[in-house]
């Protein structure tokens, strides 16, 4: 990364605005690294870049379920389970003792193990949410602009610039 | 007054945040009210296993009052419960459970105040996640006033027990006012009254030698973070950015590259890297000398209340880089505009290069943290605010 220059900053320094200095620079320096690395058709106008950088950096920076649209949409439980509840479908005393030794045995014995597959499904859980939370704000995204490309077309300024007959080109 | 103060651990030899809290505002209330810390006899948080003497004995002008731990926690079964609760999928039972699990548990320090409770004229609890807290406080509810210490974290967002909780003391004392806020959106109906105290602090000893520093054979200039190095404060990511910020100065063949000093108990393993040093405990000399020499403080703990350590970190005129992520720390940099607050990994590379880089930015900014521990964090006007929330 390039260091960001010290440009005279006003009495007293303002980390706010040091921060804000670091982050266009940082940005600058991933574009530059993504553009290098093949991704130069998406990114070589920076607006686009700093437009989607944005979109996601603001959506991932709200890990907000519950204002989440698809998981409604969903049929099933979206969310990876990750308590897990001992039961047994035996009855009496059998039951009692076999959820006894999952839960005083098996249990403690197989911690680690279960531990290990709970991070993972944490992190898997993060990345669905960010997904998520992306795909929705592209949706309205998209929603809102087909909506004004819908008026646009339906709009009388829209008609008359439409061709009439007498100006198609010859041989339409 | 006649005040009781509750609160698990307690002692010069606990470290943490709350018990910190609780043993500095206790010993200044004993310089006005008779005032009695009703604890347990354990100085380990995981365990909670009994290590002091049960009974009467003083810390400087305050009685102390330990109640044993009738049984450690129950590791496993609080595992599960954990994964419970924080899931969100935890019933009332299992919640409730949760909170005795958690301990440490004191039959005692409940018989006490449900028989004596009324001989104090308030009861201040601190940490509501913790048995003591959470049990007693309703006990003495009329005259309770709660220091819940909440964090942003799975318990806060999930827990459906702790709407109508939030409302029952007399009042409450708030680190911070995303701590206040957050509490605010969980409690059933209007916070009880309220302050925000912080934390108090004396003014730092002018400029500690660098004795301690030469002796472990520390360099000139490093990046420091204090504190317990655990997951919990997000010291893994931390190594992750932090190596990432080494790789790329060393490639850009151009700048200060700063190593990281670790002072305090290591519970996380710390990566091999030559610009990485754990010094593990260090003592009070050495600590403040650390504070005091360091380039920067860096906190990246995700879930806070109120960062001490970043505040003592401004005492001694130093700045502090800390995870924007976290709303109090966020918004105490903001509020002193003392240092830089990161959202991800490169940020973290540019503000640490930055404060590298720039001497005299970082000098100002950390003089910016001291100008607003000096406004807000000083004792008499801490004690002040505690005084008139008490007489309420």
């Amino acid at each position: 990364m390039a260091r960001v220059d010290a440009s005279p900053l006003p009495e007293p320094v303002d980390a706010e605005a040091i921060m804000t200095e670091v982050r266009r620079q940082v940005r600058a320096d991933l574009r530059a690294r993504l553009v290098a690395h093949g991704a130069a058709e998406e990114f070589s106008d920076p607006r686009v870049f700093d437009e989607v950088d944005g979109l996601f950096r603001r959506t991932l920076a709200r890990d907000d379920r519950a204002r989440l649209l698809l998981p409604d949409a969903l049929d099933e439980r979206w969310a990876p389970e990750l308590a897990l509840r001992l039961s047994t479908h035996r009855p009496g005393p059998v039951g009692s003792s076999i959820l006894f030794v999952k839960r005083r045995v098996l249990q403690p014995l197989l911690r680690w193990l279960f531990e290990y597959a709970l991070e993972n499904f944490r992190r898997q859980d993060r990345v669905n949410v960010a997904l998520m939370a992306c795909l929705q704000s592209l949706a309205a995204d998209h929603v809102k602009l087909r909506l004004r490309v819908d008026a646009l077309e339906r709009s009388p300024h829209r008609e008359r610039e439409t061709p009439v007959s007498g100006d198609t080109p010859a041989g339409r | 007054m006649t005040l009781a103060c509750v609160i698990h651990r307690y002692g010069p030899q606990v470290a943490g945040g709350s018990e910190a809290h609780c043993r500095a505002i206790a010993q200044r209330l004993a310089e006005r009210h008779d005032v009695t810390v009703l604890t347990s006899c354990a100085t380990d948080y995981v365990t909670w296993r009994n290590a002091l003497p049960r009974g009467e004995s003083r810390d400087g002008g305050v009685k102390v009052l330990r109640f044993p731990v009738d049984r450690p926690r129950p590791m496993n079964r609080f595992r599960v419960l954990s994964d419970l609760v924080f899931d969100g999928r935890a019933t009332v039972e299992e919640q409730v459970e949760w909170f005795a699990a958690n301990g440490p548990s004191l039959p005692g320090l409940l018989s006490h105040l449900q028989v004596d409770g009324h001989a104090y004229d308030r009861v201040l609890f601190w940490a509501f996640r913790y048995a003591p807290t959470w049990f007693a406080l309703p006990l003495v509810a009329d005259r309770a006033v709660l220091l819940p210490t909440a964090e942003d974290d799975d318990l806060i967002r999930t827990s459906t027990l702790l709407g109508p909780y939030f409302r029952r003391p007399r009042a409450c004392l708030f680190l911070t006012p995303e701590e206040r806020d957050l509490v605010a959106a969980r409690c059933e109906g209007p916070l009880p009254p309220s302050d925000i105290i912080g934390m108090g602090l004396d003014p730092a000893p002018a400029a500690p030698p660098r004795g301690p520093l030469d002796a472990l054979g520390l360099p000139r200039d490093y990046l420091l973070y204090l504190g317990r190095v655990d997951k919990n404060k997000g010291c893994d990511r931390l190594f992750d950015a932090f190596v990432e910020y080494d790789r790329r100065v060393t490639a850009d063949g151009a700048g200060n590259a700063l190593p990281l000093i670790l002072a305090g108990p290591v519970v996380l393993p710390v990566p091999a890297h030559p610009r990485i040093r754990a010094l593990g405990f260090v003592d009070d000399r050495t600590r403040e000398a650390l504070l005091a020499h360091a380039r920067a403080l860096v906190m990246p703990s995700p879930y806070e209340s109120l960062s001490i350590v970043v505040l003592e970190a401004w005492n001694h005129r130093r700045p502090v880089v800390v995870n924007g992520r976290c709303g109090p720390l966020a918004g105490q940099v903001r509020r002193a505009n003392g240092g830089l607050s990161y959202y991800w990994p490169d940020e973290f590379v540019g503000a640490v290069r930055y404060l590298a880089d720039h001497p005299d930015h970082a000098d100002r900014l950390g003089a910016q943290g001291f100008a607003y521990v000096e406004r807000e964090y000083r004792w008499p006007l801490v004690m002040a605010k505690i005084e008139a929330l008490l007489d309420r």
